[in-house]
């Protein structure tokens, strides 16, 4: 049965669907990664996020940051690589290098970590194994015999897919206590939003904040069902189009996310629309005209289907990990990352890291200004690992220059939501190389 | 597609089921619970800025530059009739304007002046050698950074009180007097100027810059009124004398000379003065909190106290209150700074609250705002 089943779905991914929608999608994408990276140059972001600081919280232990000179390369080669994509020049190579040089952005800092820029390296990892540049491109340009106006139905419903897996996590992760009940953190977020127009009027009220919380869930969960079904899927683009340039208006310091979620959500948007946009983009008339082209199944392309299909279901397993992992995700943050929690919690306290010399039997706690910048303290203070992380090299820096290790205790109290704080790490504990069962403090809701 | 087919007549035929629950579920949270449907909460902050500016910030600076007025003017009759009557005037004027002082410090943004008020008036420990020499040179710069060791408040701590004999002292030394009317003049310059700042488009500007944004009126005056609470009050009223640095850093050696109005506190023999120098800064602080100065103990909540009562936070709003009020009560224990750990740990734990609490609840943030955030 299952077997049957799945040869059913193999077939269905198989068949052939006008390849506009994935056409679209490269485009208004590729301007989307162009105007990301255009961001970092334009706001200073490449010398402040990246060389300036002295220290940097690496996913990967030996990914640290390339030299100065190394790391503005990087930023220009992906500012040309994203116009390359957007009009299918070189096409497998530029999305494939872009992949790889934005993701090790990426792992050079988790305080730069933003759910929109894994979801950025998520579709340009994608997008190197569809064939989004065999029409309406500067390859198919230049070599014709590339050109093919049809792809396969899973070439086009994997984006789909995974766009599915953001929203509907993003929704399910609001389903708690906090966001629908106590209405946090938006109750503390939207009464400094009294500036904007009709809203602001009732920002600070808890029933605004409830309401919003509620959209914002529902939201979520259900648009992606509806942008699925044909006869509901033109008014919740609509939906889509609001949600999220209200989100831009009330949070601006989200930044890119919503105008990465309106490009790549026009994937969903029926053919009429794809092949307008093309022709209003085109020199000449776009030719609807299918051409067929033999879909023999060679053995490369269902490995690379195979390939997208798992690495579809980890990204569908990834936000669960949790479960096995951490005690409460929003207290020791295990599993939050890579998990499409988006804009979910206002956390924040302070941190103080004192060091304990066990000979000289003094105690000082660490100016962290000297190693790291204001908005890496702000990250680092309410993220367990990233303190354990500091305190390890901390740790190793002292024990280098004594000739033996540190006592290093954490003094942290966090507010979560709304509430009024409580104690974070256990400030008798040594955190260095920490080896305890227990370092944090149980929280309490 | 069957699925989507599938799911769309689901959600018809139970859409009324459906809606019904979420709409129950609303319900239930729209409860009396924290901070719900509070018609006293504020939908802008434009009255906590003009109570800041008219209750608390102006008067304060303008009570201090009144007070510097005041002090150059009894300079004046003092240098005019060196005689122990008029020393006492002084002696009272100065009092009066450091006190004073403690207040307009506090108040060290938006007013690049406020650099200069705060480093070239009140660093202290002085250095008495560079101190003699500036007189005897008769070249004053009261600005610059070679001469701040020798300025300000603590100069004329040193020079009328660390003598039995200061009538004396200034008669035989016509020169002193000179150096203690181009130091008053200087204190009052600043003041004026600081006034007058403030008095001008300062002032609205701070009332305009609305909202907890990064840059904002409210996020810059509660940053760096908790900085200079960390620097001045807890670390060189305090801190260091008694030796400790940082709340959690191990003691250093005590230094009671490094403490306010040092040679007050010899003349007297005690350091009654310095720890009321501690309570007018304190007090600065507790009227920042509360929008306003003579709001102590008062059921007007027009301050950051009315922001966090008007999201349910009284809890937190009691226990900033209650801080305030131990420190004053271990300020009004002792007649001495040193070995005050009880005082320090006072002043400390009002930080802790801010940080933890204040900043939090309010949704004031301390970094700079680079990169977006989701």
């Amino acid at each position: 049965m299952l077997v049957k089943t799945a040869d059913k779905i193999i077939k269905k991914s198989f068949e052939t669907t006008d390849i506009s929608p994935l056409i679209t999608f490269r485009i208004f994408f590729g301007v989307t990664l162009f105007i990301t990276i255009l961001r970092f140059w334009v706001n200073g972001w490449i010398e402040e996020l990246y060389i300036n600081p002295e220290y940097h919280f690496n996913f990967i232990h030996n990914i640290d940051v390339l030299p100065d000179i190394g790391i503005y390369i990087i930023f220009t080669v992906l500012l040309v690589l994203s116009i390359f994509i957007t009009f299918g020049l070189f096409y497998r190579t530029s999305t494939s290098t872009f992949f790889l040089l934005f993701t090790y952005i990426e792992l050079i800092d988790k305080t730069y970590y933003l759910n929109h820029y894994y979801l950025v390296s998520v579709l340009t990892f994608y997008l190197i194994f569809l064939p989004a540049n065999r029409a309406f491109s500067l390859d198919c340009y230049f070599n014709p015999l590339l050109k093919s106006n049809l792809c396969s139905k899973w070439h086009i419903s994997l984006i789909k897919c995974q766009l599915s897996i953001v929203y509907f996590y993003a929704g399910l992760a609001k389903i708690n206590k906090d966001w629908l009940i106590r209405a946090q953190p938006l109750y503390t977020w939207l009464p400094g939003k009294f500036g904007i127009p009709v809203i602001g009027k009732f920002a600070h009220l808890k029933i605004t904040a409830l309401t919003f919380s509620w959209i914002g869930c529902i939201y979520d969960l259900t648009i992606w069902l509806f942008l699925w079904i044909k006869k509901t899927r033109k008014f919740a683009f609509f939906a889509v189009i609001v949600f999220h340039i209200m989100t831009g208006i009330l949070f601006p310091r989200i930044g890119m996310f919503p105008m990465i979620m309106i490009a790549a959500t026009t994937i969903f948007l029926p053919l009429n629309f794809h092949i307008k946009c093309l022709e209003l983009l085109s020199i000449k008339k776009y030719e609807t005209k299918s051409e067929r082209i033999s879909r023999k199944k060679k053995k490369s392309v269902l490995f690379i289907y195979y390939l997208m299909v798992l690495f579809l279901g980890i990204q569908a397993l990834m936000p669960l990990r949790y479960h096995v992992f951490s005690n409460n995700i929003y207290w020791d943050e295990i599993g939050y990352r890579f998990s499409w929690r988006v804009m979910l919690m206002e956390k924040n306290g302070f941190t103080n890291i004192v060091i304990i010399d066990p000979r000289k039997k003094i105690q000082y706690q660490l100016d962290q200004d000297l190693y790291l910048s204001k908005f890496q303290q702000q990250q680092m203070k309410s993220q367990p690992d990233m303190i354990l992380q500091f305190v390890n090299y901390i740790g190793d820096e002292f024990k280098e220059i004594n000739g033996y290790p540190p006592v290093i205790n954490i003094h942290s109290r966090m507010s979560l939501n709304g509430r009024k704080s409580q104690p974070f790490f256990i400030d008798t504990v040594n955190v260095y190389k920490n080896n305890a069962d227990k370092f944090l403090h149980d929280f309490k809701s | 597609m069957q699925i989507s087919k599938m799911i769309f007549v689901i959600f018809k035929r139970f859409q009324a089921l459906l809606l019904s629950l979420l709409l129950a579920c609303f319900i239930i949270s729209c409860d009396g619970g924290e901070g719900a449907l509070d018609p006293n909460g504020q939908d802008d902050h434009t009255e906590l800025l003009t109570n800041q500016v008219n209750n608390v910030i102006i008067p304060s600076i303008s009570n201090y530059k009144d007070a510097t007025e005041t002090l150059y003017l009894s300079a004046n009759n003092f240098c005019s009739s060196i005689n122990d009557s008029n020393l006492n005037s002084f002696r009272d004027a100065y009092h009066n304007t450091y006190k004073s002082y403690q207040s307009a410090a506090l108040h060290n943004y938006y007013a690049n002046i406020n650099y200069d008020l705060v480093n070239t008036t009140n660093l202290f420990p002085i250095d008495t050698l560079l101190l003699k020499n500036i007189i005897i040179s008769t070249t004053y710069n009261f600005s610059s950074e070679s001469q701040k060791r020798a300025n300000g408040f603590p100069a004329i701590d040193y020079l009328i009180y660390s003598s039995q004999n200061t009538v004396g002292l200034f008669t035989s030394d016509e020169k002193k007097c000179s150096y203690l009317l181009k130091l008053t003049e200087s204190i009052k310059n600043k003041a004026v100027q600081l006034d007058n700042m403030w008095g001008g488009s300062l002032k609205e500007n701070f009332i305009s810059n609305d909202g907890v944004e990064i840059g904002s009126s409210i996020h810059v005056q509660l940053n760096s009124a908790l900085s200079y609470y960390e620097d001045h009050i807890r670390e060189n009223k305090v801190g260091l004398p008694i030796g400790r640095i940082g709340p959690l850093d191990s003691p250093i050696e005590a230094d009671p000379t490094k403490i306010e109005a040092y040679y007050q506190s010899l003349y007297d023999g005690n350091d009654l003065f310095a720890l009321s120098l501690v309570k007018e800064s304190i007090q600065e602080m507790e009227g920042l909190y509360l929008g306003g100065n003579t709001l102590r103990n008062s059921s007007i909540n027009s301050g950051y106290d009315r922001l966090l009562i008007s999201r349910g936070h009284t809890e937190v709003d009691s226990d900033i209150k209650s801080q305030f009020d131990l420190i004053y009560a271990k300020i009004d224990e002792r007649t001495s700074i040193s070995g005050n750990t009880d005082l320090y740990d006072s002043i400390q734990g009002l930080i802790t609250i801010m940080k933890s609490d204040l900043f939090p609840l309010l949704n004031i943030q301390d970094a700079d705002g680079k990169n977006d955030g989701d």
